[in-house]
């Protein structure tokens, strides 16, 4: 007996007879757990190997390239405005909890979402995970900080391994062309109509 | 770049030394890694993947390489005969 055909295959047949195909799901939603986990659902193991293997290229090079600045789900501290007296109050929250003093923090700046974040996020539970680790390895205290001049001019500390410049801009954008991709790539294993693979031209 | 400070990099931790003098190397592997996930989804028969890959590859740096050169010669070349006032 025939097992029942699943959803993309349906759609690859009504595709292939010139119907319009139905969107499957259920491949998308697992391309978006982990790059080409669609594909190979829907029994293209090959193109599932190549994806991961593209997407695992861009994603860990980010990762060399900027370290753990690379993906982080907020924006540091160091970035915005007020950033110091937020940090300042990481550190000794316990105390500015008993004195009352939070209105100082919560009323300046909250770092919100980085933007670069979005794109990031199209790789799936990856980009969570990596900007959990990420910040759980930046230290807080201890002998790799070093002291800095905050955007607002007051004085504070850093990582002394906080990736600045070029290392930052690439790795960040390494990792959000992984994500992007991602996203297209999950689109296509939800569409899944192989007939139009190769039509490079249109 | 300086090989004491590629010995002592942390991967993962710190990120990469010397990438601030030399970042344009890394275009390659950018476009490289995109190739490979478009070329992936695209290509009909993958055992011509791994050559389409290094062609795409190839067309977007030769793009990249072609945008340098225009934009050179606007700024150096253009741009300088521009009346001042």
């Amino acid at each position: 007996m025939n097992p029942p055909p699943s959803s993309s295959n349906l759609a690859r047949r009504r595709s292939s007879s010139g119907g319009s195909a139905p969107f499957a799901w259920a491949p998308f939603l697992l391309g978006l757990v982990f790059p080409g986990l669609g594909h190979a659902s829907i029994g293209e193991k090959g193109r599932a190997v190549r994806i991961a293997a593209g997407f695992l290229l861009l994603w860990i090079g980010g990762m060399l390239i900027g370290g753990p600045n690379s993906v982080q789900i907020r924006n540091p501290y160091y970035s915005v405005p007020g950033g110091s007296a937020r940090a300042m109050a990481d550190t000794t929250a316990e105390a500015q909890l008993r004195s009352g003093a939070r209105a100082v923090t919560s009323g300046g700046s909250n770092a919100g979402i980085r933007l670069w974040f979005l794109p990031q996020a199209g790789a799936g539970p990856i980009a969570f995970v990596t900007a959990f680790l990420s910040q759980a390895m930046i230290p807080t205290s201890g002998p790799d900080l070093i002291e800095v001049t905050m955007p607002d001019r007051r004085s504070g500390s850093i990582d002394r391994f906080t990736a600045i410049g070029h290392a930052l801009d690439f790795g960040t954008l390494f990792c959000a062309l992984a994500g992007l991709m991602n996203i297209a790539v999950a689109l296509d294993a939800g569409r899944s109509s192989i007939p139009t693979r190769g039509d490079d031209r249109r | 770049m300086n090989l004491t400070l590629l010995i002592a990099w942390l991967p993962f931790r710190q990120p990469i030394p010397g990438v601030q003098d030399h970042w344009l190397w890394l275009l390659p592997i950018l476009v490289l890694g995109i190739s490979m996930m478009y070329k992936a989804i695209r290509t009909t028969d993958l055992g011509r993947w791994p050559r389409e890959v290094l062609v795409m590859t190839g067309q977007v740096l030769l793009a990249f390489a072609g945008l340098a050169i225009g934009l050179f010669l606007i700024v150096q070349l253009l741009v300088p005969l521009l009346p001042a006032s």
